[in-house]
């Protein structure tokens, strides 16, 4: 909650919480339904038992899962940073919100204009989910409706890697939806590689829901004209990694070479679908090689319509000095 | 354009007298009060470098 009430101080228009439930079907704010890396829950011996193997998307996973949770349980649980690159001042010290809270805490607050503050859900693997017995997208919903923001003017975007879950609640609400897209990788000349290695993250690449359903298509079906008139179908906006947009060729010597835009949002435009491109963070200096600004001003200049960061301030100057 | 959800906005969108494809547009996608965007939209990635 403090790194999203941060966000809006620092000048966000949205706060984007990623979803996964627990075990008596709360949502809640965790990157991944495993929770040992973003949590302490590996020094409390009291939970040592709900250790456990699952295979999420296609690659087994063993830790402990929100799933084994009750709400309950899972507010005894600290956070802590994920990442082995920042700060680690804050671990053990805040609790796992719900995403009623944090409509709660976007309400009680304006942004820095003084507009109302959005949110911007992940509804993480509801596939899996799904197969645990669970109704991810009905359970927002309704999250939603009590909150009175489940309605295309609410100053809501809901969005995940998944199709179904998406083109369920297009039948459901008229909340604004948000197509994610992914890639394996970019090849040393800048092209994306939709290929999984046997064993990893099949999400990386497709849909897991496609998969799942024997559907062959990955991510680069959302790339083309027929893909993206699919997605307009029941999306409002797309959401690439950052490479769909702006690519980047490494030589030999690990040299990197920014590629000219792809057709990635003219594409999607003339769908009259928004493009909201991810994650830009400042440990990441492909496209900025260290000038941050240049690089919100790289993509900025290319047409996106938002920007997920985890440096509000970063992108809040970047637009301050943009022309 | 996502078929169903025009169809239910431009009923809501002639019952308040908005007469414009324009003025239904100003609410995809944009800005967080459904105003006009008019520069792309700050999404805090789990809030402020996140924990």
């Amino acid at each position: 909650m403090e790194a999203y009430a941060k966000a809006i101080e620092l000048g966000a228009d949205f706060i984007e919480p990623d979803l996964v439930m627990t075990k008596d079907g709360a949502l809640v704010a965790r990157h991944e339904p495993f929770i040992s890396g973003t949590t302490n829950v590996a020094d409390l011996p009291e939970y040592a038992h709900l250790k456990s193997t699952k295979k999420l998307d296609g690659k087994e996973i063993t830790d402990w899962f929100v799933s084994d949770f009750t709400l309950e349980e899972i507010k005894t649980l600290k956070a802590k940073q994920a990442r082995s690159d920042r700060s680690n001042q804050f671990d053990n010290l805040y609790s796992i919100p719900t995403i009623e809270e944090i409509i709660a805490l976007a309400k009680s607050r304006k942004t820095t204009s003084g507009k109302v503050v959005g949110i911007y859900p992940e509804m993480k693997h509801p596939y899996f989910h799904s197969q645990l017995g669970y109704n991810f997208e009905d359970a927002l919903l309704e999250v939603l409706e009590k909150a009175g923001w489940n309605s295309y003017e609410a100053p809501v975007f809901v969005q995940c890697f998944e199709v179904a879950p998406l083109q369920y609640i297009n039948t459901k609400s008229t909340v604004k939806l948000v197509q994610l897209i992914s890639t394996y990788n970019v090849n040393a000349d800048g092209s994306l590689d939709f290929n999984v290695p046997a064993g990893d993250f099949i999400s990386y690449a497709a849909p897991y829901d496609f998969y799942a359903n024997g559907d062959t298509r990955t991510y680069e079906f959302f790339t083309t004209e027929e893909g993206m008139r699919y997605t307009a179908n029941y999306a409002d906006g797309i959401g690439p990694w950052k490479p769909f947009i702006i690519s980047f060729a490494k030589d030999e010597a690990g040299d990197i070479t920014i590629l000219p835009k792809t057709n990635f949002i003219s594409l999607a435009h003339k769908y009259d679908l928004k493009v909201h491109p991810y994650t830009f963070r400042n440990e990441d200096v492909k496209w900025s090689n260290g000038n941050h600004e240049s690089e919100y001003h790289l993509f900025f200049n290319a047409g996106v319509d938002g920007v997920f960061t985890d440096y509000t301030d970063e992108a809040v100057k970047a637009l301050s000095t943009w022309k | 354009m996502k078929n169903l959800k025009l169809v239910s906005v431009s009923i809501v969108a002639l019952m308040l007298g908005l007469n414009s494809c324009q003025k239904i547009d100003d609410f995809v996608g944009g800005g967080p009060s459904g105003e006009k965007q008019d520069k792309p939209l700050v999404i805090a990635h789990r809030g402020a470098q996140s924990i």
